[in-house]
C-alpha cells in the first residue's frame, strides 16, 4: 500500500515537475511556437520523408541484401547526404525565388560543397595518419576498431597541431610548405591511408538490419542537419561577431601573416583550422572544419554513448545533442572553436573509459543481477573475450609498451589528448580536475573523491581561478584553507588505508600532467618570448 | 586500534565538514555587518572599474544577490532569462528530466522526500529570479509586473502562458519572505556563505549519487561522478556561459538518456515518455533550424510589412545561396553581407599605420593586420576615460591621435547587450553620443544608416529623415 502511495507519488512528481518546466520553457522560447505555425518547408519534408521511408523499407526488405553494404559505406552515406542537401536546396530556391532552379546552378552549389568536404576529408586522413604512426610506433593499447579511429585520428591532430605550431613560429606557414607536407605524410603512410580510405568510404559505417524506426529515423535527422549547416557555410566570409572578431579572424591573420601572431590565449585549433585555409587557399576551409569539429564529436559521443545504450538509442542521443541550437549556432551563424574542443574533449573520455575498464574489468557490467533476472553465467575466457569491446585490434609492439603498463600508456594518451585540449581553450581546465577527480575515485573510493575535489577547491581558490566572479564572494582566505584541511586529511587517509593505489594514483597524476604540459608546453614559451615574463598570465596567455 | 570503518568515517567527515563551513560562515557573517560598508566599496571597486567585465560577462550569469544568482543558474540557463538567443539555447531535456534521474529507484522514502523538498525550494528561489532577470525589474517590481501579464491573457487564449504566470505569481509570494528572511540578511551583491553553502550541497549530492548509485557499474559511477564534478566547476569557473562548460552537454544527454532508456524494464512508462517528448523536441528544433532560428516580429514590424512567414523561409542564407550558386562573386556578396564596410576598409587599409578604435562591428576581420592595428572597446571602458578626463570633445580626439588612433568605428547598438540594474552601459553610450555629435575633430567616412535626402531618395547618411537606424558609423579622426 505504502509502495504503492510512493509510486503514484513520485510519478505525479515527475510529470508535475515536467510540465511545468515544459510550459516555462515554451514561455520563455516563442520562437518555437512561431516557427512551428508558420513552417515553410512542408514539401521539403515531404520529399526527405519519400526518400527516407523508401531507404528504410530498402533496408528491412530482402530484395536489396546485396546492395546493403553499398548503402551503408561512407560513400552510400555521402550519396545520400548530397541528396538530402539537393532537395533542401531545390526547395529552398524555389520558395525564396518563385522559380525552378536549374541544374547546372544546383550542381555547381553542391559541387563547391563537395570539394570543400572533399578537402576536409583529406585533412582529417593525414591527421589520422599521423595519429596511427604515433600510436603504431610508441603504443601497445587496444581499442575496439571504430573508436581506435577516433583515438588515432585525436593523437594526429595532437602532432599535427604541435609541428605546424613550430613551422609557424619560423614563419613558414605557407601553402607551398603545408600542402606538400599533407601529401607526404600520406605518401609515406600510403598503406595506413589506403586501409583508412577503405574503412571509412567503402566498407559498411553501420550495420543497417540492427536499425529500427527509431535509429534510422534518428540518422536521417542527423543528416538532415548537417545538410542545412554546410549549404550554410558555402562562403567566403564567416558570419557571427566571435567568428569576426576572433575565432576565425585569428586563423586568418595566421595565413595571411604566415606565422604566429602574437598575443591572444593558446589557438591549436586556430592553427588547424589557417592549415586549411592555407593549404588550400579558401576561408571556406577555416569555416568547415571549425563546423567540421561538432561533426566528428557526433563520432566519438555515439561510441560513449554505446558503452550503455545500444546502437538505435544512442542514435537518438546524438541526435537530441545535435539538435541542440546552441550546437547548430555554432556550426553555421557564429564559428567558434569550442566544436573542436569537445571533438578532443570527447574523444579523451573515451580513452578514459578504456583506461577504466583496464583497471575495472567490470566497469560496464553492473554489479547485482536480481535472482528472477539471472542468466546463464558468461565465464570469461581472457584470450577469447568479446565484451561490449568487440573487435578488438591485434596488441602491436610499441616502444613504450616495455616501460608502461597499458593502463599507464592510456593515461599517456590521455594526457596528449587533454594537453590538445588545454591549448585549444582554456577551459579545459574543468575536464582535467574532474578527469584527476575520477582517479581519486577510481584509486581512492569516494574518500579519495572528497579529497581531489577539496583539493581542487584549494587550487581553484588560491590561483584565483574564479577571478570574474571573486569580487563577489568574501571570506574565501579562510575557506581556502579549510578545503586544503580537509583535503589533506582525506588524502591522508587514502594513503594510510590503500598505500599501493595511492602510490599508483600519484604515479597516473604526475604522467598526465606531464603529458598535458607537454603538449601544451609552445604556448607558454611563445607567451615568454612575447612578454619576457614567466607567471600564471603567461602561461595562461591572459596577459 | 579499531579501525574506524568507512561509513562511519563518511559521516564523520560529513560532520565535521558542516561544522567547519557553518562556524566559517558564522564568523564571516558576524564580521560582514560590521565591514559591510567596506565589502561593498570593495565590490564596487573591483566589479566596477572592470565594468567591461560585469557588462559583458555578467550578463550570463545574471545581476541578482550572489545567494540566488548561483541556486537559480541551472534554470537561468535552461530557461534563457538571463540572455535569450538560439546561441545559447540548450533546450529543456536537462532540468525536464532531472526528477527522473534523481527520484525513480530511490527506494529510502525519506531521502526522496527530501529530495523532491530541495527541488520544489529550487523552483521557488528560480522562478521569480528567472522572471526579474528576464524582464530586467527589481524584486519588488515582480509581483506587479506578473499581475499586469496575467491581466493581459486568459486562459481560453493562452492556457500554458496563463499557467506560467499563475504558477510565476505563487513562487513568487513564497519567495518574498524567503528574499526578505535570509538572502537580504546573508547574502547581497556579495557575501560570505554562497561558497560555503555551494561546496557543502555539492558534497551533499555527491554522497546522496554514492547512496543512489552503489549498485551500479562502475563505469556508470565514474560518468555520473565526472558529470557532477565537471558540472560543477562549470558553475564555479563558467560565469554562466554554457559554451565554457561544453562537454556537459553530451555526458548530461548521456546520463538523461540511460537513466530513462535503462531504467527497471518493469518501468516502461518512463522510457515512453523520454521517446514521446524526444518527438516533440526533434520536431520543434528540426522546425526552428528550418527557419534559421527566427525571432517573432513585433507589431511595430508586422504593421511596416514585415510577414513572419518570410522570414521563416530561411533555411539557406540568400548571401550563401546567391554566391554558392555562382550568380554572386565575392565582392558583391561582402556588399550584401556588409553593406557599405567597402568604402570605409579602403580608406582604413590605405591609411596601414593609423590605429583604429573598434567599438563593437563586424569590421576587425577585414582590416589588415588587426592584430596590431585594431583596438577593440566593446564596453566603452577606455573611451569613458577618455571622455571624463579631457571634457573639451576636441582635447580627447588630439590625446587619441598622439596615441596614434587614426579612426573610430562603432557598433550603432552598443549598449542593446546592456542587462545590468544600473544600465551602465547605456550611460556610457549616451556620453559617447554627446561626444560625436558636432564634433569637428572628426569626419564621418562611412555609415550604413539609412536616411531620405532632400528629393526624398533612400542614402546612406547621418543628416534626413531615418528610413533604417543601421548598425556603424565610422569616423576619421582630422
Amino acid at each position: 500500500m505504502i509502495a504503492r502511495l510512493d509510486k503514484i507519488l513520485t510519478i505525479g512528481f515527475c510529470l508535475l515537475w515536467a510540465a511545468f518546466i515544459f510550459i516555462d520553457y515554451w514561455y520563455y522560447h516563442p520562437n518555437y511556437s512561431v516557427s512551428l505555425e508558420y513552417f515553410q518547408y512542408f514539401d521539403t519534408m515531404l520529399i526527405l520523408s519519400i526518400i527516407g521511408g523508401a531507404i528504410y523499407w530498402a533496408i528491412n526488405g530482402e530484395k536489396l541484401d546485396k546492395f546493403l553494404n553499398y548503402l551503408t559505406n561512407g560513400i552510400g552515406i555521402y550519396l545520400l547526404f548530397i541528396l538530402i542537401s539537393g532537395v533542401i536546396l531545390w526547395t529552398h530556391y524555389a520558395k525564396v525565388s518563385q522559380e525552378t532552379l536549374d541544374f547546372l546552378s544546383g550542381l555547381t552549389y553542391l559541387g563547391k560543397m563537395s570539394y570543400i568536404l572533399l578537402a576536409c576529408y583529406f585533412m582529417i586522413a593525414v591527421n589520422y595518419a599521423l595519429g596511427d604512426l604515433i600510436i603504431n610506433t610508441f603504443f601497445d593499447i587496444s581499442f575496439k576498431s571504430s573508436v581506435e579511429r577516433i583515438v588515432k585520428l585525436g593523437v594526429g591532430m595532437a602532432l599535427y597541431c604541435l609541428f605546424f605550431t613550430i613551422i609557424a613560429a619560423l614563419g613558414l606557414f605557407k601553402m607551398y610548405v603545408i600542402l606538400p607536407f599533407l601529401v607526404i605524410i600520406l605518401a609515406i603512410r600510403w598503406k595506413t591511408t589506403i586501409a583508412f580510405i577503405k574503412a571509412t568510404l567503402f566498407k559498411p559505417l553501420i550495420a543497417p538490419k540492427g536499425l529500427n524506426i527509431i535509429g534510422f529515423v534518428s540518422f536521417f535527422v542527423i543528416l538532415i542537419f548537417i545538410s542545412l549547416n554546410v549549404l550554410a557555410n558555402v562562403r567566403p566570409f564567416p558570419f557571427g561577431f566571435d567568428a569576426l572578431a576572433l575565432y576565425l579572424n585569428v586563423p586568418n591573420l595566421i595565413s595571411q601573416q604566415g606565422g604566429l601572431i602574437d598575443g591572444f590565449s593558446p589557438y591549436y585549433w586556430s592553427i588547424f583550422m589557417a592549415s586549411g585555409q592555407t593549404a588550400f587557399n579558401q576561408v571556406e576551409m577555416s569555416i568547415a572544419l571549425s563546423a567540421g569539429g561538432g561533426v566528428l564529436s557526433l563520432f566519438a559521443i555515439y561510441e560513449i554513448t554505446r558503452k550503455w545504450l545500444a546502437v538505435n538509442f544512442s542514435l537518438l542521443i546524438v541526435l537530441l545533442f545535435y539538435s541542440l541550437p546552441l550546437i547548430n549556432y555554432q556550426s553555421f551563424r557564429d564559428a567558434k572553436i569550442d566544436l573542436g574542443l569537445l571533438f578532443i574533449l570527447s574523444t579523451a573520455f573515451l580513452v578514459l573509459i578504456r583506461w577504466l575498464s583496464i583497471e575495472n574489468e567490470d566497469a560496464f557490467v553492473k554489479k547485482i543481477i536480481p535472482a528472477s533476472k539471472k542468466k546463464k553465467k558468461i565465464v570469461k575466457d581472457k584470450s577469447k573475450t568479446k565484451s561490449l569491446q568487440s573487435e578488438i585490434i591485434t596488441k602491436k609492439e610499441g616502444f613504450l609498451a616495455a616501460r608502461f603498463s597499458e593502463s599507464n600508456q592510456l593515461i599517456i594518451v590521455l594526457g596528449i589528448l587533454t594537453g590538445l585540449a588545454l591549448g585549444i581553450k582554456l577551459t579545459t581546465l574543468l575536464f582535467i580536475f574532474a578527469t584527476l577527480t575520477i582517479f581519486s575515485f577510481v584509486k581512492g573510493g569516494t574518500i579519495g573523491f572528497v579529497a581531489n575535489f577539496a583539493l581542487t577547491i584549494f587550487i581553484v581558490l588560491i590561483g584565483e581561478l574564479d577571478t570574474s566572479l571573486r569580487a563577489y564572494h568574501f571570506g574565501v582566505a579562510n575557506l581556502q584553507w579549510v578545503m586544503l584541511l580537509l583535503g589533506l586529511i582525506s588524502l591522508g587517509y587514502v594513503w594510510y588505508k590503500r598505500k599501493e593505489q595511492f602510490i599508483s594514483l600519484v604515479s597516473i597524476a604526475v604522467i598526465y600532467i606531464a603529458f598535458i604540459a607537454l603538449v601544451y608546453a609552445p604556448w607558454p614559451i611563445k607567451n615568454y618570448h612575447e612578454t619576457g615574463k614567466l607567471s600564471v598570465e603567461t602561461i595562461t596567455g591572459k596577459r | 586500534m579499531k579501525i574506524i570503518n568507512t561509513v562511519n568515517y563518511k559521516k564523520l567527515l560529513s560532520l565535521f565538514l558542516f561544522g567547519i563551513c557553518l562556524f566559517n560562515g558564522i564568523v564571516a557573517h558576524a564580521f560582514q555587518s560590521d565591514t559591510l560598508s567596506n565589502k561593498e566599496t570593495s565590490i564596487k571597486e573591483e566589479i566596477y572599474i572592470s565594468s567591461d567585465v560585469r557588462e559583458e560577462l555578467h550578463r550570463y550569469i545574471g545581476y541578482e544577490e550572489v545567494l540566488p544568482k548561483y541556486i537559480s543558474l541551472p534554470y537561468d540557463i535552461i530557461m534563457n532569462t538571463n540572455i535569450a538567443g538560439p546561441f545559447i539555447d540548450i533546450g529543456f531535456f536537462f532540468l525536464l528530466f532531472l526528477p527522473i534521474l534523481l527520484l525513480i529507484g530511490l527506494k529510502n522514502k525519506l531521502l526522496k522526500g527530501l529530495i523532491a523538498l530541495l527541488m520544489i525550494l529550487f523552483l521557488i528561489i528560480s522562478i521569480p529570479t528567472g522572471y526579474r532577470s528576464n524582464k530586467i525589474i527589481t524584486v519588488d517590481q515582480v509581483k506587479t509586473t506578473v499581475s499586469i501579464e496575467l491581466s493581459q491573457v486568459t486562459f481560453i487564449e493562452a492556457p500554458l502562458v496563463y499557467l506560467k504566470l499563475q504558477i510565476t505569481k505563487l513562487a513568487n509570494e513564497i519567495y518574498q519572505s524567503i528574499h526578505t528572511n535570509i538572502i537580504e540578511v546573508f547574502s547581497g551583491e556579495g557575501d560570505s556563505i554562497t561558497y560555503t553553502l555551494t561546496f557543502l550541497f555539492f558534497l551533499l549530492a555527491f554522497f546522496l549519487l554514492t547512496s543512489r548509485l552503489k549498485n551500479a557499474s562502475m563505469g556508470k559511477q565514474v560518468l555520473s561522478y565526472f558529470f557532477l564534478m565537471y558540472s560543477f566547476l562549470w558553475l564555479l569557473l563558467g560565469a554562466g556561459v554554457t559554451w565554457y562548460g561544453i562537454f556537459m552537454l553530451p555526458l548530461g544527454m548521456i546520463l538523461i538518456g540511460v537513466g530513462a532508456l535503462k531504467t527497471n524494464p518493469q518501468a516502461k512508462f518512463f522510457k515512453y515518455t523520454f521517446l514521446t517528448i524526444s518527438m516533440v523536441w526533434i520536431i520543434s528544433s528540426t522546425a526552428y533550424r528550418f527557419a534559421n532560428y527566427p525571432l517573432p516580429l513585433s507589431q511595430t514590424e508586422i504593421s511596416a510589412g514585415y510577414e513572419q512567414s518570410k522570414l521563416n523561409t530561411s533555411a539557406i542564407h540568400n548571401g550563401p545561396l546567391m554566391y554558392g550558386l555562382g550568380r554572386m562573386d565575392k565582392s558583391r556578396l561582402m556588399e550584401f553581407l556588409f553593406p557599405q564596410y567597402g568604402p570605409v576598409l579602403t580608406e582604413v587599409n590605405r591609411d596601414k599605420d593609423a590605429l583604429i578604435y573598434r567599438i563593437g562591428t563586424y569590421f576587425n576581420y577585414f582590416i589588415e593586420r588587426n592584430n596590431e592595428r585594431v583596438f577593440q572597446d566593446n564596453q566603452l571602458t577606455n573611451l569613458d576615460r577618455y571622455i571624463k578626463r579631457f571634457p573639451n570633445k576636441l582635447d580627447v580626439v588630439a590625446e587619441m591621435k598622439r596615441n596614434g588612433y587614426g579612426y573610430i568605428i562603432l557598433d550603432i547598438n552598443v549598449a542593446s547587450i546592456d542587462r545590468t540594474p544600473d544600465a551602465s552601459l547605456r550611460k556610457k553610450a549616451r556620453d559617447l553620443g554627446i561626444f560625436l555629435v558636432n564634433n569637428t575633430g572628426l569626419e564621418v567616412i562611412g555609415t550604413d544608416r539609412v536616411v531620405l535626402n532632400e528629393e526624398g531618395q533612400r542614402v546612406y547618411g547621418l543628416s534626413g529623415q531615418v528610413v533604417n537606424k543601421g548598425t556603424f558609423i565610422a569616423y576619421k579622426l582630422k
